[in-house]
């Protein structure tokens, strides 16, 4: 089964410990008087503070936050520790990623011994007391607390730990040729051992290998694949094959411009439903599959298929899915779409600026050798407008139609073929145009798992909207370009990006992992 | 201007006499007569018009009191010197709280401080003095 990260809640189970005094008593620590220093007074003070801070924890939890039934009691100047309060306070521990603690003045000691015996990260609800009343145990550095000054800051830190969970929780399915963890060609600067990945975040790797993927795009004969040869395999079957000839058709009929033929696009089609198969077959929610290490066995010409609309289709439904065996794309992609609910793009990033700091060449030069010379114009147009410095640019031919988000409906989009000669290799085709002035995020995980490369920048102008193969993007303008060069140059070269500002959740996910952020 | 606020505070403690009148009076009452009481009490207590806080939250009642109070330029200061817990109860719950353990006297009903506590608006406290009265 395929479940998608983004549909992973956190459960979150709020406690309140609260005081009363039993007897009626005046002296150094009681600031009352008259009714107020009758026995129920405080119990009937604190169902009214709980009703409140009920209503504030719920209206403050974001989407992402499954919250479990509140749990709290009341302790008194006895003094006492029951044992009886751990077991009602900490539930069912199973169901609960972390606990929301609101501690007051008078049970320190039951409140601090919650947080010193909890196997589960403790979130003081924010207010100054609680912050500062946990200094103790804060300066101790062991324990599993976590304190947020604002109540913005906490909601940031649990989508953070919400995407924790869900990356946790992650599969992907990966499809080598040759390495398992490295290809021969493509996201060489990928994390150099994924048992690493397994151990940090969680995430378990499914393998089946190119070439019995590859023989899974015909219908299963009596005799089995050629690499299988009698095995059952998921291979595609005719009554897909009829279903993805009409789902063809639609795509073609929605299309704004379409330079591709029906029969190239049900190859893709065919790919994509294959590959979705597998997905479920190992139950995993991301992908990633090898560009030239598969191109060079001259099995995708014969097939006459590429794997950019499949890592298309599966980013609009809210799976990761990186070309070019960039492992660690295909994971940064996870964390950028699980903390922003949309479908992230992936691509070759580069400054336009060489580290001289002397603008590129974008005349057909390497990088710029898809765009066109009208788009040139632009480039030159906008860094005399806005400075050489600050502009980056991204290319690849996954582009798709939920930038947005997974759950908006589709953008306008064109039909077209990576293939120059033969024209196969179907290609959605997103005018960045659109969304000039938007606000994206870049994330990337490096190859040694110990920093994160994340910020934020603001599109300029889309690339590529009218040609084919490999050259859709965009350049967008970022604050810092040297920091931004810096930071890139331990990322690696694929630095995916979401529509959106998510740079503090995933700045507080990489807290979570330890990670150094290098940011811009 | 003293004088009329003072007239003001006297008229309403007076008829929110009248309700716990009404209520001592009758001990047959039912639960909808009991919660109509409950209800004009606390709002003539809280200096709050009946017929516009039906069904609201008795810890926005107290806020709007607070407010109301302060509009009024009522001297609030005294009460809330004394009305403070260790635990930091705000000075919401604390009104709230004081109204509660006056109501408990003025109505001459034991209820649990952690029932009270845990009541929603004056239905759910009008349910709370039914029952009391006739358990």
């Amino acid at each position: 089964m395929i479940r998608k990260s983004m549909d992973v809640k956190l459960n979150v189970k709020p406690v309140f410990i609260f005081f009363g005094h039993k007897y009626y008593y005046e002296g150094p620590c009681r600031f009352a008087a008259g009714d107020a220093l009758q026995p129920g007074f405080d119990t009937m003070t604190n169902g009214f503070m709980f009703q409140g801070m009920m209503e504030g924890v719920k209206a403050n939890m974001p989407d992402c936050v499954n919250l479990l039934p509140e749990v709290q009691i009341e302790v008194s100047d006895d003094w006492d520790i029951k044992e009886e309060y751990f077991e009602k306070l900490f539930g069912n521990t199973d169901e609960v990623d972390v606990y929301l603690l609101t501690p007051s003045y008078g049970p320190s000691m039951v409140y601090q011994e919650f947080i010193m015996r909890s196997k589960k990260p403790v979130l003081l609800v924010p207010n100054p007391w609680s912050h500062i009343m946990t200094a103790g145990l804060a300066n101790d550095g062991t324990y599993n607390l976590i304190r947020e000054r604002t109540w913005p800051l906490a909601v940031t830190r649990l989508k953070a730990l919400a995407a924790k969970k869900a990356i946790s929780k992650s599969n992907f399915l990966l499809a080598p040729r040759f390495n398992y963890d490295i290809p021969v060609e493509g996201g060489v600067d990928s994390f150099r051992n994924l048992e690493d990945v397994t151990k940090l975040m969680g995430i378990h790797f499914r393998t089946i290998n190119i070439h019995e993927l590859l023989d899974e795009l015909h219908p299963l004969t009596e005799e089995g694949n050629h690499t299988t040869p009698g095995k059952q395999t998921p291979n595609i079957t005719e009554e897909e094959i009829a279903e993805l000839e009409k789902y063809a058709d639609e795509l073609i009929a929605g299309a704004k411009d379409v330079q591709l033929d029906k029969d190239k696009l049900v190859k893709s089609l065919i790919v994509h439903k294959v590959v979705q198969k597998n997905m479920d077959l190992y139950d995993c929610n991301g992908v990633v599959l090898p560009c030239p290490d598969a191109c060079s066995t001259r099995r995708l010409n014969k097939e006459q298929i590429t794997f950019c609309f499949t890592h298309a289709l599966n980013l609009e439904m809210g799976l990761p899915s990186s070309c070019e065996y960039d492992i660690s794309a295909g994971v940064s992609m996870l964390a950028l779409m699980t903390v922003s609910g949309k479908g992230a793009y992936m691509g070759n990033t580069l400054p336009m600026a060489s580290f001289d700091g002397r603008p590129l060449k974008v005349d057909g030069s390497f990088p710029f050798t898809f765009i066109t010379p009208e788009e040139g114009a632009k480039v030159m147009e906008i860094m005399e407008k806005e400075g050489k410095e600050n502009l980056v640019f991204i290319q690849h031919s996954t582009l798709h139609r939920k930038m947005k988000g997974v759950n908006e409906p589709a953008g306008d989009y064109s039909l077209r073929h990576f293939a120059y000669d033969q024209k196969f290799g179907a290609l959605f085709r997103y005018d960045y145009n659109q969304d000039i002035g938007q606000t994206i995020t870049v994330c990337k995980f490096s190859s040694d798992l110990k920093k994160m490369f994340v910020g934020k920048g603001e599109i300029m102008m889309g690339v590529g909207y009218d040609t084919d193969n490999c050259n859709g993007g965009l350049i967008y303008k970022v604050d810092d370009l040297e920091a931004y060069m810096e930071g890139q140059s331990w990322a690696g070269i694929h630095v995916p990006l979401v529509y959106g500002d998510y740079t503090e959740e995933l700045k507080m996910l990489a807290e979570e992992y330890g990670m150094q952020v290098l940011t811009f | 201007m003293r004088k009329d606020i003072k007239e003001s505070i006297l008229r309403r403690q007076d008829e929110a006499r009248q309700f716990t009148e009404r209520f001592l009076a009758d001990p047959a009452m039912s639960l909808e007569e009991v919660t109509a009481c409950v209800h004009g009490y606390v709002c003539y207590k809280f200096f709050l018009d009946p017929a516009k806080c039906k069904g609201m939250r008795l810890m926005d009642m107290a806020q709007k009191s607070i407010e109301k109070a302060i509009e009024m330029n009522i001297p609030i200061a005294k009460e809330g010197e004394k009305a403070s817990t260790c635990g930091g109860a705000s000075s919401v719950a604390m009104k709230l709280g004081l109204l509660m353990m006056a109501m408990k006297r003025d109505f001459q009903v034991e209820l649990s401080p952690a029932a009270i506590g845990m009541a929603r608006d004056t239905d759910q406290l009008g349910e709370l003095v039914h029952e009391a009265r006739n358990s």
